[in-house]
């Protein structure tokens, strides 16, 4: 199992009224960036790493703790937040070492493991019945037999369970899903000096659609009538989201036209329809096979069909144009996302998306 | 829609469920001045009627079939306002009442891409057009958009 560290910085862990954490946190990424670039965020404050690397090279894991400590204290401050730091086997065993500011010796994480109060694994109803069964620690679960915790607990339980005995490193729940995308939407131009005030009238035509827009949201409720707002991302999707109208965030919107590329963006023309919930597709090579992309970029066979949803409406393949990788940013270093065109036999043209193996229609050129 | 917008015209579009906007940007259209109603659910009459008296120029895709009263009252509304009302259709039906001009989008067929090279890059269209008096536009070529990301007439 890989060794890791956990960063944890207790004082950005959660959203606050000032709601600036994120921000911190993608900062002390950033710091963490410059000593590996693998640091990989776990959830709001909590960022994790492989040791291996570092270690070797700044000269053990003491060493790599020490560099890291003395590149975060002068935030400390600023952050309102101490930082900890532990290394172990797998993110679990990491955590808690963190928040014990421990390092534990290779080989000893399991037995680390085993002095902690079952509680650690944030279960309540199996922490509540272990603790009636006189199993307060983590050690006395990983002691019962696989197959009656299954039994007893289900197979989350029987995942705790395998956690708890070291065979999996990290348990169900300790990643935030949704801090990738927290942080995506600081990626944000700062809002411009000068903009045009269209919002609040400055024609008589300005005025005009700003009164039948807000009658409309009056009647249909705000969320319905909308204004688009540019964002800067790979992705046609990512690139404009639609605001609800007169929001703040219309307000700042930076609508002006870049001519300059983005880096890792699509080609244009962009596609005209932009799915908000992408379906699945299939793609087959003239065998019948499935059709992926490769770890090294590339098709893995020659497309000839594809068939999108659940209803299957199937269409054969007569050009595509890609796939092209997408310049993920680094913390998505290890997830692989790419992009390909193709051209259908009735004229279509399409974009997909190759994500967590599959892949997806993401719009229409048509 | 570009061309209007890029005047200091307004717009809107009703129904259009999954827009893609920096397509739109792409094609000159300023969406800044673009008022987006995308799921009017059962109000899409109420929602294009009061836009109607807002943008001064529509573009609108129909849930279904739209009744024959309110498809005319909603013309007669574009007419008085002086606003261009566009309603997108994949079936005639949709719309019952005969609109001032239609324009019929024929045959299109992207351009650019291969076996795994090049990109889509510029679509051929095929558009004819009718008005309501019986007066053929006759078929044009199109580019939608060409090369240059802008929409032109295919030189012969």
């Amino acid at each position: 199992m890989e060794r890791l560290v956990v960063l944890w910085a207790p004082g950005i862990s959660t959203e606050g009224p000032r709601g600036d954490e994120a921000r911190f946190f993608a900062e002390m990424l950033a710091i963490l960036h410059e000593r590996c670039p693998f640091v990989e965020p776990i959830r709001l404050g909590v960022a994790a790493f492989p040791v291996r690397g570092p270690s070797r090279f700044f000269g053990g894991e003491e060493s790599v703790v020490a560099l890291l400590l003395e590149d975060l204290a002068p935030f400390a401050e600023r952050f309102r937040s101490e930082f900890l730091v532990g290394i172990a086997e797998g993110l679990f065993g990491a955590l808690l070492a963190a928040r014990g500011e421990k390092i534990i010796p290779n080989g000893h994480t399991v037995s680390f493991l085993h002095t902690l109060p079952i509680t650690t694994l944030r279960r309540p109803e199996l922490s509540v019945l272990c603790q009636r069964l006189g199993l307060p620690t983590l050690g006395h679960f990983a002691s019962l037999p696989p197959d009656r915790v299954l039994e007893r607990f289900g197979t989350d339980g029987a995942h705790c369970h395998r956690v708890a005995r070291g065979e999996e490193g990290e348990l169900v729940g300790i990643r935030d899903p949704s801090i990738h995308t927290r942080l995506h939407l600081l990626d944000e131009p700062p809002p411009p000096v000068a903009q045009p005030t269209f919002f609040g009238g400055t024609s008589l035509a300005d005025e005009r659609a700003t009164r039948a827009a807000l009658r409309l949201q009056h009647r249909l409720g705000a969320e319905a009538v909308q204004v688009a707002r540019e964002h800067f991302g790979h992705d046609p999707n990512e690139r404009a989201v639609l605001v609800p109208f007169g929001s703040q965030e219309q307000d700042r919107s930076t609508l002006a036209r870049r001519t300059a590329p983005w880096p890792g963006r699509l080609p244009t023309p962009s596609p005209t329809v932009v799915f908000d919930s992408p379906q699945t597709v299939r793609l087959r090579d003239p065998a019948g096979a499935p059709v992926r992309v490769s770890s090294r970029g590339l098709l893995t066979a020659v497309p000839t069909r594809c068939a999108m949803g659940q209803g299957s409406r199937e269409a054969g393949v007569v050009a595509w144009a890609g796939p092209w990788p997408l310049a993920t940013r680094w913390w998505d270093a290890r997830r692989f996302r790419s992009r390909l065109q193709i051209v259908t036999d009735s004229g279509e043209g399409l974009l997909l998306g190759f994500e967590q193996s599959q892949w997806w229609l993401l719009g229409s050129y048509d | 829609m570009g061309h209007a917008s890029s005047l200091g015209h307004w717009c809107g579009a009703v129904g259009l469920k999954d827009p893609g906007i920096a397509a739109m940007m792409e094609l000159g259209l300023d969406v800044r001045r673009v008022v987006f109603v995308p799921h009017p659910r059962a109000m899409w009459a109420d929602a294009v009627a009061e836009l109607l008296d807002g943008v001064d120029l529509l573009f609108v895709c129909p849930p279904s079939r739209v009744p024959h009263g309110a498809a005319r009252r909603l013309m007669a509304r574009a007419k008085e306002r002086k606003s261009v009302l566009l309603v997108r259709t994949n079936d005639t039906r949709q719309w019952p009442v005969p609109p001032e001009a239609t324009i019929v989008l024929e045959r299109s067929s992207w351009q650019g891409a291969g076996q795994g090279d090049g990109r889509l890059a510029a679509r051929r269209v095929t558009v004819s057009g009718e008005s309501r008096r019986g007066t053929r536009g006759g078929t044009h070529a199109l580019w939608l958009p060409a090369l240059s990301g802008a929409v032109t007439t295919v030189e012969q």
